[in-house]
Order: C-alpha cells, then sequence, then structure tokens
C-alpha cells in the first residue's frame, strides 16, 4: 500500500513543507548576531593567519635585527593559509 | 476575504473572513492579504495555508491548480486534487488515508461495473429469447 504511494509527488511535497514547519518550529528565526556571526566568520578565517604572520615576522625581524625580511613573506604566507582555509570553510559550509 | 477550492468533484473550502493565505508556484511561496490586486497564477504541487478569523491555521494540499484573486476579496483555486488538514504535521497521514480511500471506491466501482456489465447482458439475452429468435450462444 505504502510502496508506489511513497513516490506520488503529492505526498512528497505533503512531507517536506511539514519537515521545514517542523524545523522552524524547533529552530526559529536566526537571530541577527548569529546571522553576522556566519558572515565574520569568514573574514576572521582570513584575517587571523595574516596578523599571525605580521606578529611573527615582527618578532623574528626584531630579533635579526633585519627590517622587513620575514614580516612580509610571512604576511603573504598567512594570507595564502588564510585564503585556503576559507576556501575550504565554504566548501564544506 | 472569502476562499473557496474547487475540485472537478466538489466544493472543498467556502468561506468568508480569511485573514491571510500562502500559496506556492513555481517561483515559490507568496502571500495574499485583503484588497491585493487582481492577481492568478499556476500553483506548484503544494500546501495552502490560510488564517481563519478565530485564528486558527487551516491547510489543504494541492496537486497543482490555478489561483485568482479579484477585487482584493475572493480568492477562488481550482485544483485537480485537495486534502484538507488542520495540521501541517498530519497532513501526509491524512493525504495517505485519501489514497486509500480513493483506491477502495475505484475497487467498489470496477465491481459494480462488471455487475452492471453482466446485467446487460443477461437482460439482452432474456429479449432475444423472449422475441422467439434463437438464443445467442456463448461458448
Amino acid at each position: 500500500m505504502s510502496g508506489p504511494n511513497d513516490k506520488d509527488p503529492l505526498l512528497r511535497g505533503v512531507r517536506q513543507r511539514a519537515a521545514r514547519h517542523r524545523r522552524w518550529l524547533r529552530e526559529g528565526e536566526g537571530s541577527t548576531a548569529q546571522r553576522l556571526a556566519q558572515i565574520g566568520v569568514l573574514g576572521w578565517i582570513i584575517v587571523v593567519p595574516m596578523l599571525l604572520g605580521i606578529f611573527a615576522g615582527r618578532w623574528l625581524d626584531r630579533v635579526f635585527h633585519s627590517g622587513l625580511f620575514w614580516t612580509a613573506p610571512l604576511l603573504m604566507l598567512g594570507l595564502g593559509l588564510g585564503c585556503w582555509s576559507a576556501w575550504k570553510w565554504i566548501n564544506a559550509a | 476575504m472569502r476562499l473557496q477550492i474547487t475540485t472537478p468533484l466538489s466544493v472543498l473550502v467556502d468561506q468568508d473572513g480569511v485573514l491571510a493565505l500562502r500559496g506556492e508556484d513555481e517561483t515559490g511561496s507568496f502571500g495574499i492579504l485583503p484588497g491585493h490586486a487582481a492577481f492568478m497564477t499556476s500553483l506548484a504541487i503544494s500546501v495552502v495555508s490560510w488564517n481563519q478569523p478565530d485564528g486558527a491555521r487551516r491547510h489543504c494540499a494541492v496537486r497543482r491548480g490555478v489561483l485568482t484573486v479579484t477585487d482584493g476579496q475572493v480568492i477562488a483555486i481550482a485544483t485537480r486534487e485537495g486534502v484538507l488538514g488542520d495540521d501541517l504535521a498530519t497532513l501526509d497521514r491524512m493525504v495517505l488515508a485519501r489514497f486509500r480511500s480513493d483506491l477502495e471506491t475505484e475497487r467498489v466501482a470496477n465491481v459494480e461495473h462488471a455487475r452492471l456489465e453482466l446485467n446487460a447482458i443477461r437482460q439482452i439475452m432474456r429479449y432475444l429469447r423472449a422475441d422467439g429468435r434463437d438464443p445467442v450462444r456463448f461458448s
């Protein structure tokens, strides 16, 4: 009885909408802060490795008295790492 | 607003005082409030929901259909098949029950049809015999 009926588009449509409704009841509308956090994460994923690169580079340069020899490449490395992990994060989401 | 939902065989809903209605066509979900501009669209296989004056929300699963809004006060939906329900969570069960009863009706109709056919044949044979001609032979 339920075999062929399960493929009926009307039944599937109704079940899908019921599931959406249940989910809406359970989770409600995401708060603004939640949305901002979701958007913000992407920015931080890129920015944080760059900042880490700069700080590490500044420290190495201060230790070796080498001007910008370490800061610049580590900044670029951080940027590359950040973009790569952002890419992975987007693909996963 | 007045809402009418009709199928080829019956009027499912005909009620006044609908406060708001939500439907869905190919482009997505939309809402209708009193005073809406004249509107016509072809519904998807979806669920139409509306708010009654007493605050209750009713639903109707429709197998496609045409929705029209006239004068901003009358919503008419003509659909091939519609199943009414008060709760979205149990609407799928009502749809299933409808399928089952449709099948049952069809089965009964088939039996009746066969009986009618047999009766007709019997009648014809009786008529032919009474007429004095040779009875029709069936192998």
